[in-house]
């Protein structure tokens, strides 16, 4: 933590990077080092005090060490705002990266890209996971990207740390189109399993250039996820009627194969694609199961190669 | 995969606990003790009043603690860091409250607990603008002079849990006097000296000694708390700080019973079952200062 200071004085402000809900980010160079970086300036509202989105990001990212999570270097405290100083990523977010790099194929990415971004992916949430931190907001705009093509998870500001036992969360979390259909339908003991259902949805919107469930409010997201996979039922989902959200009126889909849907991927793809999107969320695959999945095997390959260089 | 992440609890220095900085501002250690305690009963007290869960309120009370390890009594005053930590408690626990809520429990608790008439403030008054005005900074101080580290990891899920090990989880008596036990504690440094496990487990011997349970201890090597990474010296250094707090409230015959429960546990064990410990408010609350003014005002007369 630095002191109260200007800053203006350890970092230079250079051009506005994007706009968020409570915050506003900059690219900054530091005056001391001339390093490039983040900077992300949060209004302190005079009347709801420090945002608690920014609390949480703070205390979640500076305890957060990861090769695929964006570095929080700094925090700095002016009278009237909150400056957060990350590691600077010099690519786009996913999402520009699909629009930029995917042009010519309607935003679809290489099958040999998606596989490596997938990989860093879930070597990020696993982290996360592993030190009992929930993202909860993970989606393409969240998922950065600099020239080395790493990729790197950011924005924590819906994240949380849990513990023992976890439940009566708030339901407001993960933007719609990744939001878990466990917690669409109002559950509030959610776990890990609800951010493997977002990079479940992100892989298969990295094959396609397209979200694959996008929703236009709570109960037209449900049904963009029932008409792909079937409306559940209590054989297909046990204990599904019980939910708060869960409608007896809901149209009766039956499920579909997802690969029609994705015609570029793999089997062996798909059967980790399967295994990300299911709908009871203790069937769901965990990060660290995942990455010991075949599809990654060059992945792991690659990646100890690279830690013996 | 490195696993050194910290959302433990943080521990104070020997320094900061030998000396802490209010102390080093001439505030004695019975006075210190007294101040930490009338700020955790505060918050308690405002924390029912604005139907907050319980384990937010525990979090809201280590770290009102927490500050005053880096922080001294003689710059920021109880009644102002006690309704800060609240108001960031609730925003961690995802159960935000209003402002203007806080505000008015505390002033309504604070009054009450010292004797003096529960005459409420107006919402636009200048009273009314400046509690917001320091509730603010407050939070601001406390982020600061905590570096952001705000992950309280508190003892009632683990209790609960190894109850149910211990085959106990029948007894409700025995949960609820843990339970109470857990928000008591709260105004000690136990919270801050202790693992939650060791909080955990110290609360289940002490109220299984209440009620005259024996616990599994049959070979020493293996006793039941060592499951839970607990020892005897740990166990006993918290009731000793129970035994404490009672006392120090005027409440000599739970104090006893706490320092030496075998005595008692048969005969009284119902007695001490009531669900809060620390019933009536004692008289000395109202010679505490818990704002800034009161306490220079104490200085001045010593």
């Amino acid at each position: 933590m630095s002191l109260p200071t200007s800053p203006d004085q350890k970092y230079m402000r250079l051009e506005k990077l994007g706009e968020g809900t409570y915050a506003t980010v900059y690219k900054g160079k530091s005056r001391l080092t001339g390093e490039i970086v983040a900077l992300k300036e949060i209004h302190l509202d005079s009347e709801e005090g420090a945002p608690s989105t920014a609390i949480r990001e703070i205390s979640l990212m500076k305890e957060l060490k990861h090769q695929n999570i964006v570095h929080l270097h700094d925090v700095i405290h002016t009278e009237n705002k909150l400056m957060l100083v990350f590691e600077y990523m010099d690519r786009d977010d996913l999402k520009r990266y699909m629009e930029v790099e995917g042009r010519n194929n309607h935003g679809a990415l290489q099958p040999a890209v998606i596989k490596n971004f997938m990989y860093q992916l879930l070597k990020g949430i696993a982290y996360c996971h592993d030190n009992r931190v929930l993202h909860r907001d993970l989606k393409p705009q969240n998922l950065l990207i600099n020239k080395r093509g790493e990729l790197k998870l950011g924005d924590f500001g819906l994240a949380r740390a849990f513990g023992i036992p976890v439940n009566t969360f708030s339901n407001e979390v993960v933007t719609l189109w990744y939001r878990a259909p466990d917690v669409l339908l109002g559950s509030r003991s959610y776990s890990t399993s609800i951010d493997i259902w977002s990079a479940g949805c992100i892989m298969a919107e990295m094959y396609t250039g397209r979200p694959l469930f996008p929703g236009s409010n709570n109960e037209d997201q449900l049904l963009k996820i029932f008409r792909v996979m079937g409306t559940p039922n209590e054989h297909t989902w046990p204990g599904v009627s019980s939910f708060s959200e869960y409608k007896s009126t809901f149209p009766q889909y039956a499920p579909t194969n997802l690969s029609q849907f994705l015609t570029m991927i793999d089997q062996m793809g798909m059967d980790l694609l399967n295994r990300m999107l299911q709908y009871q969320p203790h069937l769901r695959i965990s990060a660290k199961d995942a990455l010991g999945h075949v599809w990654f095997n060059e992945c792991r390959m690659w990646n100890e190669r690279g830690q013996y260089q | 995969m490195p696993s050194a992440l910290s959302l433990l609890n943080p521990r104070p220095t020997l320094e900061q606990l030998e000396c802490s900085p209010s102390r080093r501002d001439g505030i004695s250690s019975d006075l210190e003790e007294d101040m930490r305690g009338i700020g955790c009963r505060l918050i308690q007290d405002a924390g029912i009043l604005c139907k907050i869960p319980q384990a937010t309120i525990a979090t809201a009370q280590v770290l009102f603690q927490r500050f005053f390890y880096v922080a001294s009594l003689r710059r920021f005053a109880v009644l102002d860091m006690a309704s800060a930590s609240l108001f960031l408690a609730a925003k961690l626990g995802e159960c935000a409250t209003r402002i203007s809520s806080l505000t008015l429990a505390f002033d309504h608790v604070a009054k009450r607990l010292r004797g003096q008439p529960t005459d409420v403030f107006e919402a636009f008054s200048q009273e009314a603008y400046d509690y917001k005005t320091k509730l603010i900074v407050g939070e601001m101080q406390l982020l600061k002079r905590l570096g952001f580290h705000t992950t309280v990891q508190l003892p009632y899920g683990l209790m609960i849990n190894y109850l149910r090990i211990l085959g106990l989880e029948e007894r409700e008596d025995v949960a609820n006097k843990c339970w109470a036990l857990l928000n008591d504690g709260l105004a000690t440094p136990i919270y801050i000296l202790f693992t939650p496990q060791a909080l955990a487990c110290a609360a289940i011997d002490l109220s299984c000694r209440l009620f005259a349970i024996r616990l599994p201890d049959s070979p020493p090597e293996s006793a039941w708390y060592e499951l839970f990474d607990t020892n005897r010296e740990e166990m006993d250094i918290i009731i000793g700080w129970f035994a404490r707090l009672y006392l120090r409230r005027g409440n000599i015959a739970l104090g006893d019973l706490v320092a030496r429960p075998e005595n008692f546990a048969q005969e009284n064990g119902d007695s001490v079952a009531s669900n809060t410990l620390l019933g009536t408010p004692s008289t000395h609350w109202a010679n505490i200062p818990i704002r800034l003014e009161e306490l220079e005002a104490l200085f001045k007369r010593q």
